[in-house]
């Protein structure tokens, strides 16, 4: 099968909305938004790699902005240093991807540059930078419910658990056996 | 109808060749008075998406009319491609009043697609 036909192709894996069991889509924003402001707007989206950090930190931030609030992204990367944070505006937000990719001086110049933010809002592999907004987990039933969006594919569950949860990485898999 | 359609008369073609065709739309529905046609092409498969800048241009529509004719040159590249990474996907864009159509088309030699790893289809 071709890149352009394939159903794991990124942008149909990207198109993905974030889930979680047992709340309903539409209710997952606005509670996410009530914790993160009784966290005083600061607040870290906890969870190993592959679990959906990065997805939910995007459509929360399309939320705050389909909320009025005015809100930055922006993505850490291992061994390059963050691009300089600039004025940060009144009432920003400022939301960090890959906080775990900073160094220990990397965060705090970070913390210091947006020190004038509204919010802060970081991914993370780990608890402690931030108070923890939400802990991102995967499922194998969940995965399955996002593969079965895209096509129907045999053995889901068995992929899933041969990359420990991995949801990325899973789907990489499933891209490559289309591939194939 | 539902939204605008867009017809060529080839969906094939080689780099700089002209690229014909004629957008339709319901007339009760929309009234434009210009239909903007892009071009361009982006990547999808196992990496992220890249994107060319669109080569678009802007055509006046006389006022009652369900359709217009447009022509534009295709580009010398990227040629349309798949591999097993990576396809090259040319897409046309035409944007008539608040509605857009997307379409599919292959740039390449000879009208096709270049592949690389799978059986010519």
């Amino acid at each position: 099968m071709k890149p352009r036909e394939n159903p794991f192709r990124s942008e149909c894996v990207e198109g993905l909305r974030y889930r979680v069991s047992g709340v309903a889509p539409e209710a997952l924003m606005p509670m996410l938004l009530e914790r993160f402001a009784g966290l005083g707007l600061r607040g870290a989206l906890v969870g190993p790699k592959g679990h959906g950090k990065t997805t939910l930190l995007e459509a929360f931030a399309d939320y705050l902005r389909r909320e009025g609030y005015p809100v930055r992204v922006l993505y850490a990367r291992v061994g390059e240093r963050l691009a300089p944070l600039g004025a940060v505006l009144r009432g920003e937000i400022v939301c960090l991807n890959g906080a775990e990719a900073l160094s220990y001086w990397g965060w705090w110049r970070f913390r210091w540059a947006a020190r004038g933010a509204a919010g802060i809002l970081v991914t993370a592999h780990r608890a402690g930078l931030l108070p923890t907004l939400w802990r991102c987990e995967t499922t194998a039933e969940l995965f399955e419910e996002l593969v079965n969006e895209l096509a129907a594919v045999r053995d889901v569950r068995q992929v899933f658990e041969r990359h420990g949860g991995n949801v990325r990485e899973a789907f990489r898999e499933l891209y490559w056996r289309c591939a194939d | 109808m539902s939204g605008p359609r867009i017809e060529l008369v080839k969906w094939g073609l080689a780099p700089g060749s002209m690229i014909q065709g004629r957008v339709l739309w319901d007339r009760r529905e929309l009234q434009p008075e210009m239909v903007e046609v892009r071009l361009f092409w982006h990547t999808a498969g196992a990496g992220g998406k890249d994107q060319g800048a669109p080569i678009q241009e802007q055509f006046p529509v006389g006022a009652g009319l369900g359709e217009f004719a447009f022509s534009m040159i295709a580009p010398n590249g990227p040629y349309s491609f798949s591999g097993k990474l990576l396809s090259i996907v040319w897409t046309i864009e035409v944007v008539v009043a608040t509605q857009s159509v997307r379409e599919m088309l292959v740039i390449g030699p000879g009208g096709r697609e270049v592949v690389v790893g799978h059986e010519a289809s």
